[in-house]
């Protein structure tokens, strides 16, 4: 009679066939019990269960993942700045008061609470001159 | 007709997940080949849809701003990833102070959509049943069966994210497998 430690190993291998190809057909060898058949039925339908199609974010995220990767590689995102929700979070809810507030020199794109003292980290000039 | 998921290998995984870090095109086939089983794994994990979706996405953000740090040799990048969904839960269930939050109501308003109407629904139900099904477990088979049918990992890999040994791995995953098929069988349930 093969003990439980046994029947599971060999589960977990049958599981590993059912991952690769749900369609596998397990081969019953020895004296395997009715209940381990129909625990490897279960597992072949855990596996083949897709639940994808209830996750409603799947386009949005991607495209917030993609954008924030754009923008990391363009070197707007470096790890030492803040990105728009912890700007908002520095300036207490005012980022939206200060959206598209941009350097008239450089256009930088930086907000007026990321340029300390008033003066362009880019372009050396006191912010909003012309 | 039944729809099979099979955990496809994705080609050129180790090419797309070095660049990755500065080619959007390379990271958004590493997202679209990850993003059915870390849903799945977290929705095997609770039952909310709406917190699944959050957990989704901040899993995703981490892996986004680590994927750099990934080292080939530390082992497979399934493991890499997995290891990140699932300390998310973990600090997830250690804010929520609470193993079981599955919301059966809510489990049951899910919409199914593809297939015909009658399969869509006879998939539904079956679908809610095994969700349903899962609350009865302990959170650590749940995570077990998470990572094993929803991620497709071995049990090397379960047992290294784990902490686990290979040996607890197996039996912990055939008991809960066990104890789901006996909780559909009183559900009603037949899955063969």
């Amino acid at each position: 009679m093969i003990n439980d430690q046994e029947l599971a190993e060999r589960f977990c291998l049958d599981a590993d066939r059912i991952i690769q190809d749900p369609s596998a057909e397990i081969i019953r060898v020895g004296d395997v019990p009715e209940e381990y058949i129909e625990s490897i039925e279960l597992a072949r339908s855990l596996v083949s269960e897709g639940l994808i199609d209830q996750c409603g974010i799947r386009d949005q995220l991607r495209r917030r993942l993609l954008e924030k990767l754009a923008g990391r590689i363009g070197g707007l995102g470096d790890s030492d700045e803040l990105d728009d929700y912890q700007l908002d979070m520095v300036a207490a809810g005012t980022g939206s008061e200060v959206q598209g507030d941009n350097c008239s020199v450089c256009g930088c794109s930086r907000s007026a609470s990321a340029i300390k003292g008033g003066i362009c980290p880019d372009c050396g000039r006191p912010r909003g001159s012309v | 007709m039944q729809q099979t998921h099979k955990v496809a290998i994705l080609s050129n995984e180790q090419d797309l997940v070095t660049r990755s870090v500065c080619d959007p095109a390379a990271f958004a086939d590493v997202y679209d080949h990850y993003l059915p089983r870390i849903y799945k794994y977290i929705r095997y994990r609770i039952g909310d849809p709406c917190d699944a979706e959050d957990l989704t996405s901040r899993v995703f953000e981490l892996i986004l701003a680590n994927i750099g740090s990934y080292r080939q040799d530390k082992g497979p990048f399934s493991g890499w990833i997995f290891t990140i969904a699932h300390n998310t839960m973990t600090d997830y269930f250690r804010v929520q102070k609470r193993s079981i939050c599955v919301s059966l109501e809510l489990v049951g308003e899910i919409a199914c959509a593809g297939n015909s109407p009658a399969d869509a629904m006879l998939q539904r139900e079956k679908r809610d049943r095994v969700l349903k099904a899962m609350t009865f477990l302990s959170d650590r088979e749940r995570d077990l069966i998470g990572l094993k049918f929803a991620a497709g990992l071995t049990n090397g890999t379960i047992s290294e994210i784990t902490g686990l040994t290979k040996s607890n791995v197996a039996v912990i995953i055939y008991r809960a497998v066990r104890r789901l098929r006996s909780e559909l069988c009183v559900a009603g349930c037949e899955m063969r």
